[in-house]
């Protein structure tokens, strides 16, 4: 709720930041929703530091390892989330939302290919997004429930580093984790 | 997206992220998974079977479905009693597998915590009294299901 420019911006009234991905979009986003990327927060104060007059104009932040299809995926879960700065909703407008959420949630991952899952990882990590890395994590881990030892290979792909009697020994201990397995 | 294919090959080609060298990440995808997958996982290979050995991906899916978790004074009994892991296997899978027929969302309350946890108790004595679950006097059989 702090409204700290002195200078008020006449173009927008809550401060927005510039993106660069590695395809070199470039991409408009809310303070609010980029400071929930803690890469880019850093950044951003680093910034902040090394000159103050950079606030509020046009610094483009550069992220080389996000693509933009990839980018926009996370901006657009993050802007779902509950905003920091946003007064607090009572209790019916909290329920609203949270509905309103999990639908979007739900969504989304019904329209992702699984091996998206792996770049809006890898992406939420290195923008440290953790509220995205929770959820994406998630939705890794419920694609890979009941799934089996080849499926999981081949979606990482992960090397079978195990000697054939290792394996087997392994399969064995494990024996009750394989009933009701998806075949491939 | 599709249009992207093309591209999202070439990426690929370059620099596929590889879960094996972001062991942090995928212990938290590890962490999310249930019993089963868990087992599954440490078939996959060696890496994946050294972190499902920690005892502590299982006491998070031993009291995962808990409404209040145990105190952390717990941990060290349980340990001593052999750890998380025979926990899961001796007194919590079977009670979850009978009961994952129900339409409602698990959740355990205290008294299925303390309930598990002194048949984990039960289960450690009648193995060092010898005998154990196979015994025509051991208790386990409160872990079995109950045709009603």
């Amino acid at each position: 709720m702090s409204n700290t420019s002195e200078n008020p911006k006449p173009s927008s009234s809550s401060a927005k930041m510039t993106l660069k991905t590695s395809d070199n979009e470039l991409f408009e986003v809310e303070e609010a929703v980029a400071m929930k990327f803690c890469t880019v927060k850093q950044y951003f104060e680093d910034e902040k530091d090394s000159d103050v007059a950079a606030r509020g104009s046009t610094t483009v932040i550069p992220l080389p390892n996000v693509h933009s299809a990839v980018l926009a995926t996370l901006i657009s879960y993050g802007k779902k989330l509950p905003q920091s700065n946003a007064v607090a909703d009572n209790h019916e407008e909290e329920e609203t939302k949270k509905k309103e959420r999990k639908k979007y949630e739900q969504g989304l991952l019904k329209n992702l290919m699984p091996g998206e899952l792996l770049d809006l990882i890898s992406a939420a990590n290195y923008l440290d997004f953790k509220e995205g890395l929770e959820f994406f994590n998630q939705a890794l881990a419920d694609h890979i429930q009941n799934k089996s030892v080849e499926y999981v290979r081949k979606f990482f792909g992960i090397k079978n580093d195990y000697e054939p009697h290792e394996e087997e020994k392994y399969r064995e201990e494990y024996a009750w984790a394989f009933e009701g397995v998806d075949e491939d | 997206m599709r249009q992207m294919k093309v591209e999202e090959k070439e990426k690929e080609k370059k620099a596929k992220f590889q879960m094996n060298d972001h062991i942090d990440i995928l212990i938290e995808v590890l962490k999310r998974l249930d019993g089963p997958s868990l087992g599954v996982a440490a078939c996959v290979c060696r890496l994946w079977c050294t972190l499902t050995r920690s005892d502590s991906l299982w006491e998070h899916l031993c009291f995962r479905h808990v409404s209040s978790p145990p105190p952390s004074s717990v941990r060290p009994v349980v340990v001593a009693l052999g750890g998380y892991k025979r926990l899961y296997m001796v007194c919590v899978r079977p009670v979850l597998s009978r009961l994952r027929n129900s339409d409602s969302e698990l959740v355990w309350t205290r008294d299925e915590v303390q309930l598990s946890l002194s048949l984990f108790c039960v289960d450690y004595y009648e193995r060092r009294l010898g005998g154990g679950a196979t015994s025509a006097s051991s208790l386990m059989f409160l872990c079995n299901p109950v045709n009603v």
